[in-house]
C-alpha cells in the first residue's frame, strides 16, 4: 500500500488553539546561557512574554501530501509532481525509505516580531529580543503541532513519517523555496515569499517531511551536516 | 578615579543599567552605569576619560567576550542597554564638542533581507567604540545606500545579510558604492558569508565578528 485516502491530497489548512501549544520556559531559557538570566526574575519576565502568545491569532500550520506516483527520491534530487528539488545528499538520503511527500509551513504569525521590533527600535533591546526568540520557537512549536497532525493521518494507513527538512538547511538552498511554493495554494496559512524566498512573516518554517511504511525519524543530527553557521548547530552545541 | 571607571566598566560589561535593574541578579540594588556615570562627571572626571576608559572599555570587554563565544547575544544587547542609558549623560559633551567621536558609519541589512538582529548588535558594538552609527534599517537598495552616504559623509559602510539568497545583492551595493564613493571602506557580514566571497565582490573587510569590524575602523582611523 503507498497511496492514501485522495481526500488527505488536497492542501490542509489549520489554526492552532493556544492549548495545543506547549513552549515550556525551560526552552526559551536555552537562547540566554550566560549565568546573568539565571535568576527568578528572569523566568518571570519570560513567563510574561510567553503570555502573549494568548492573544496572537496568527498561529497556523498546513500542509499538501503527495502520493507515490507523483514523489521520486532521486541521488540527490527529489522530484514531485513537476518540480525537481535540488536537495543535495544529505537531505536526500533521509528521505530514502519515503513513498509519499508532505509538503508544510507553519507559522507564529506577524504580531511578534512586530512587538519585537518596536520594542527594540525603543532601545528596549532585551525585551525585544526575548519576543524574537519566542517567535522562533513558536514557528517550530507550530511545526510540531503540524507533525502531530499529519502522523494522526497517515499513521491510520499504516504509515510512518521522517523529520521534517527545510530548504537553507543542510546545504539545501533557501531559493529553492520558490518551487516549494508554488505547490502550495497562494497566500497558504497567511504565508507570503519574497524574491529573495524570505518568508512573511519571518516567524514561519517550511519544508518536506517523508511519509511511507518503513519511513524513519532520526534524532537530529548535526554532525551529518557541515554548515557552520547553521542556528540549529549553534543551539544545539 | 580609577575605581569608579573601572566600576562603569565593569556595569556595561555586565549590562547593569542602573540602581532599578534586575539583572545581574549579583549586583541587585547596587549602582548602574547610569548613576556612576552622572557620579563621575559631577565628581570633574573628564567625559572622554570617562567615555574611553569606562564605557568603551566595557563594550569592548563584552565584544571580546562574543567573539570568543564567552557571552552571547542576550549580553550583549544589556552591554549596550548599560552604555546608551550612561550616554545620555555624555551625549551634551559630544554637542558642545568637548568630546568627538571617532567617526561615522553607516551600516544595514542588504536589500531583500529583513533580518536585523546581527546588524543591530554590529551597530552597538561600534557605537559602543565610540563611533557614530547611521543605521538605514533593513531591506536597503543600493540607491538608499548611496544617497545616504552623500547626505551623511560616513567613514565606512557596512553591509548585513543572513541568506544565501540576499548575499549576492552585496554584489551590487559594493559595486554602487565603489562607483560614486571608490575609496569608501565597504565591510560585509553575515552568516553565510565567508573571507572569499568578500573579495569575490571587492568588499573591503569580511568580518565574521563584531569586534573584528570594530578592530578594522579603529584601524583605518588610525592609518587615515
Amino acid at each position: 500500500m503507498d497511496m492514501i485516502d485522495p481526500t488527505f491530497t488536497e492542501p490542509f489548512e489549520y489554526s492552532i488553539n493556544q492549548e495545543d501549544i506547549k513552549l515550556p520556559i525551560k526552552l526559551i531559557k536555552e537562547w540566554f546561557r550566560s549565568e546573568v538570566y539565571n535568576n527568578d526574575e528572569f523566568e518571570n519576565q519570560i513567563s510574561n512574554a510567553i503570555s502573549k502568545i494568548r492573544f496572537l491569532k496568527n498561529i497556523r500550520c498546513g500542509f499538501r501530501i503527495f502520493q507515490s506516483n507523483e514523489v521520486e527520491i532521486k541521488k540527490e534530487r527529489i522530484r514531485i509532481s513537476d518540480s525537481e528539488f535540488n536537495t543535495g545528499n544529505i537531505i536526500t538520503k533521509r528521505f530514502r525509505k519515503s513513498d509519499m511527500m508532505c509538503i508544510f509551513v507553519a507559522t507564529a504569525g506577524p504580531e511578534l516580531e512586530k512587538e519585537s521590533k518596536e520594542l527594540m527600535s525603543k532601545g528596549e533591546m532585551l525585551e525585544g529580543y526575548l519576543l524574537d526568540v519566542i517567535g522562533s520557537e513558536l514557528a517550530e512549536e507550530a511545526g510540531n503541532i503540524l507533525e502531530g497532525k499529519l502522523n494522526g493521518i497517515v499513521s491510520h494507513y499504516g504509515f510512518q513519517t521522517t523529520n521534517r527538512y527545510s530548504p537553507g538547511y543542510c546545504n539545501w538552498d533557501v531559493s529553492e523555496q520558490q518551487k516549494l511554493f508554488r505547490l502550495l495554494p497562494n497566500g497558504f496559512c497567511g504565508v507570503n515569499l519574497t524574491e529573495s524566498s524570505l518568508m512573511i512573516p519571518i516567524k514561519s518554517i517550511s519544508g518536506f517531511i517523508g511519509i511511507g511504511e518503513k519511513a524513519e525519524r532520526e534524532d537530529y543530527q548535526c554532525n551529518i551536516c557541515d554548515v557552520e553557521y547553521c542556528f540549529k548547530r549553534n543551539k544545539n552545541e | 578615579m580609577e575605581n569608579i571607571l573601572e566600576k562603569i566598566a565593569l556595569c556595561v560589561e555586565r549590562g547593569k543599567v542602573n540602581k532599578a535593574s534586575l539583572f545581574p541578579a549579583d549586583l541587585k540594588g547596587e549602582e548602574g552605569a547610569d548613576e556612576l556615570t552622572l557620579k563621575a562627571i559631577n565628581s570633574g572626571i573628564h567625559p572622554s576619560e570617562i567615555l574611553n576608559a569606562g564605557l568603551i572599555e566595557g563594550m569592548r570587554r563584552i565584544g571580546e567576550k562574543f567573539r570568543l563565544n564567552k557571552a552571547f547575544v542576550p549580553d550583549v544587547l544589556i552591554s549596550a542597554k548599560a552604555m546608551n542609558t550612561a550616554m545620555i549623560h555624555i551625549k551634551p559633551f559630544f554637542l558642545s564638542n568637548e568630546i568627538k567621536s571617532k567617526g561615522k558609519v553607516l551600516i544595514g541589512t542588504v536589500m531583500g533581507d529583513l533580518h536585523d538582529i546581527g546588524k543591530n548588535i554590529v551597530g552597538m558594538i561600534i557605537r559602543g567604540g565610540g563611533w557614530e552609527v547611521i543605521d538605514v534599517g533593513v531591506d536597503v537598495t543600493p540607491k538608499k545606500f548611496v544617497e545616504t552616504a552623500r547626505t551623511e559623509k560616513p567613514d565606512a559602510i557596512c553591509l548585513s545579510a543572513l541568506l544565501t539568497t540576499t548575499m549576492l545583492n552585496m554584489e551590487n551595493i559594493v559595486t554602487e558604492i565603489k562607483g560614486v564613493f571608490p575609496k569608501m571602506p565597504v565591510l560585509v557580514g553575515g552568516a553565510p558569508l565567508t573571507m572569499e566571497y568578500a573579495k569575490s565582490i571587492n568588499a573591503d573587510f569580511y568580518s565574521p565578528d563584531p569586534q573584528k569590524a570594530l578592530d578594522f575602523l579603529n584601524n583605518i582611523k588610525h592609518t587615515k
